[in-house]
């Protein structure tokens, strides 16, 4: 069993008196306990026992005793903590999804913020899972995202076949006997994007994933990877052409090049199909003329 | 070149495709980490021992990737403060505003005296009054003028720690040149205040200061009392409710602090621009301009509504924190 991480009392104390616990009823001893609890999941990474004090004042003391407040069901912290953190909770559901779903979401985040739920007599309360290290508005806003992805993820798997506008990801009937050779030909190609996504950097994959597969502007992905949008830019190029780079080589050692693939348009209709369209520099579907790839080479 | 646009389902590629992104994001969500690492993530706040294995797993990770990309997504406006668990305290200045009308007061005795004076008894009420009111007024009105406001962290500590256990800031005995104490007027010095620009001086101080509580009376909702019941945790009903009651709370703080500072962030104007603080004046935003006229006053009621004056007394409203301002009748 792990020791339990040696936090001193001294800066204890001293986080205490900064955030105000008392005003919220929160004591001393339950505050501490909150503490040691995250500074326990910071030292489970860090294979350190001993925390240094700056460690224990970086942890976000106001918010959390709000959030231990509220946890034990203190009327004035949540007054407080709806007139704060509501408005913005509101506008970050909305941003991710429509006005009425987004509503939807963050009521239910409420719902179990406040602990409608009971285990054993006591009130659960999803606040016990907050400990201070991020402040409690961007761990609201990370909870919600999660809830939001869990929730498409989980009506996409219940969506209807039948249903034309969830196309994405339903299970889709095998390929036409009729077409033995496009079907072998599609097979390769997603060998060869799979493997060339595979040997990508980590970093790269990620670029690539963010601006297509999730829809960022350059700039939010930038932000994730702390970078400028005109960095986000030029590394994303630089991913780009190594995902092209990595297709060619895979199709080269199945004794293919671009040019035998006649139909990258149909392989890229779904999912990551900017990505192998940019990647390979193929005209749109829509666009009128040669057909894709005959002709183009690697630069 | 643009996008494909069309997105039919394709009966040859879409199982491979499909089952290449699947298998790319196949985790099962014990193993993702939790909202506050993630937050932490994205937010490069986490030391390098720790960003490591939680990069390594978004990488490969479609349902992490998702949340980051909803997380960032969701990000607020630059400029526009994030909420804190703790109550705000007021700035240092608020507890002084009744020193605004107190120092027009004084002017206005001052210029009294200095109108009923000769030519050659001017000098001396004027190098006094030049001598203490800029002091006291700059002091005063701290959040419209920059001489008395912190340029950095480190003033603000300082001002606030003046204050004692308050955190405001004591008034400072007002400052006194040399050639002002010289040439000010004794007190068997025949020029000094006549009773008539006193009772003026005294009339203009309570005009002020009925007008100022005037001010305070209108803003205090008569429904926003402190012995209001607070929700009780008990039914999900209640829940819904919780936000108006919550609200009224608010009422109350905002009657007792100050208009200009709400929901922990303080909006002052300065000539013909406004700016806000979400740090007690450490760090100021400029929002847009309502108006090229000089800006006299301030009054927000939260994070993203606010009043300005102008000196000539057109007033302007934002309810976007300061994006978009409309003229007020």
């Amino acid at each position: 069993m792990p020791q339990p991480p040696l936090v001193s009392d001294a800066a204890l104390d001293r986080l205490f008196a900064d955030a105000e616990a008392a005003r919220w009823g929160v004591s001393r001893e339950a505050f501490a306990d909150a503490v040691r609890r995250a500074m326990a999941k910071l030292a489970h990474t860090s294979s350190r026992r001993e925390i240094p004090d700056a460690m224990v004042a970086a942890v976000h003391g106001r918010d959390l005793a709000l959030a231990l407040a509220c946890a034990e069901g203190h009327d004035a912290a949540w007054d407080h903590f709806v007139l704060t953190y509501r408005p913005e909770l509101y506008r970050a559901a909305r941003a991710m999804t429509d006005e009425a779903t987004g509503r939807e979401l963050a009521d239910s985040l409420y719902a179990d913020l406040f602990g409608l739920t009971e285990q054993d007599g006591v009130r659960r309360s999803l606040f016990r899972y907050y400990h201070g290290r991020a402040k409690l508005s961007t761990w609201l806003r990370s909870v919600l995202a999660q809830r939001h992805v869990d929730l498409v993820r989980a009506q996409r798997r219940t969506t209807s076949l039948d249903d034309p506008a969830h196309p994405a990801d339903a299970v889709l009937p095998a390929p036409p006997v009729e077409q033995p050779m496009r079907a072998g030909t599609m097979r390769v190609a997603a060998e060869a994007l799979t493997a060339a996504l595979v040997v990508l950097a980590q970093a790269d994959r990620g670029r690539l994933a963010y601006y297509y597969a999730h829809g960022l502007t350059l700039a939010q992905a930038g932000r994730l990877f702390g970078e400028s949008e005109a960095t986000a830019s030029r590394k994303l190029e630089r991913a780009r052409k190594a995902l092209r780079l990595g297709i060619e080589g895979e199709l080269a050692a199945r004794g293919l090049s671009v040019g035998d693939i006649d139909d990258w348009a149909a392989v890229s209709r779904q999912a990551w199909d900017s990505v192998l369209m940019e990647a390979l520099a193929v005209p749109a579907p829509q666009e009128p003329g040669s057909p894709p790839f005959k002709g183009k080479k690697t630069s | 070149m643009s996008a494909p646009t069309h997105r039919g389902p394709d009966p040859h590629a879409d199982p491979l495709i499909a089952s290449v992104i699947r298998a790319a994001g196949a985790v099962t969500a014990k193993d993702c980490p939790d909202a506050e690492l993630l937050a932490l993530y994205a937010e490069h706040e986490m030391s390098s021992d720790e960003r490591g294995p939680v990069e390594a797993h978004v990488a490969g990770c479609g349902r992490c990737q998702a949340t980051l990309a909803a997380f960032v997504r969701s990000a607020p406006e630059p400029g526009v403060p994030e909420a804190t668990g703790g109550i705000a305290a007021p700035p240092w200045w608020a507890g002084w505003r009744w020193m605004v009308p107190l120092a027009s007061a004084t002017a206005v005795a001052a210029v009294a005296v200095w109108i009923g004076r000769g030519p050659a008894d001017q000098a001396a009420p004027v190098a006094d009054v030049v001598a203490r009111t800029p002091a006291t007024v700059a002091e005063a009105q701290a959040p419209g003028g920059s001489a008395a406001l912190p340029s950095d962290a480190r003033s603000v500590e300082r001002r606030e720690s003046a204050g004692g256990a308050s955190g405001r800031m004591q008034p400072a005995p007002p400052r006194e040149s040399r050639a002002a104490s010289a040439a000010r007027p004794k007190e068997n010095d025949p020029t000094r205040v006549d009773e008539r620009a006193a009772g003026e001086a005294r009339d203009a101080l309570e005009k002020a200061q009925a007008d100022q509580f005037e001010i305070g009376r209108q803003r205090v909702n008569p429904d926003m009392r402190r012995d209001a019941p607070s929700p009780t945790p008990a039914a999900p009903a209640e829940v819904a409710e919780a936000p108006a009651r919550a609200e009224n709370v608010a009422g109350q703080r905002l009657a007792e602090t100050a208009t200009s500072a709400a929901q922990g962030l303080v909006w002052r104007v300065r000539d013909g621009i406004v700016e806000r603080s979400p740090d007690q004046g450490v760090t100021w935003t400029r929002t847009a301009s309502p108006t090229s006229e000089r800006l006299s006053a301030v009054a927000a009621t939260d994070a993203r509504t606010a009043v300005v004056t102008t000196v000539t007394g057109t007033r302007f409203a934002t309810s976007d924190g300061g994006a978009t301002w409309r003229n007020l009748p």
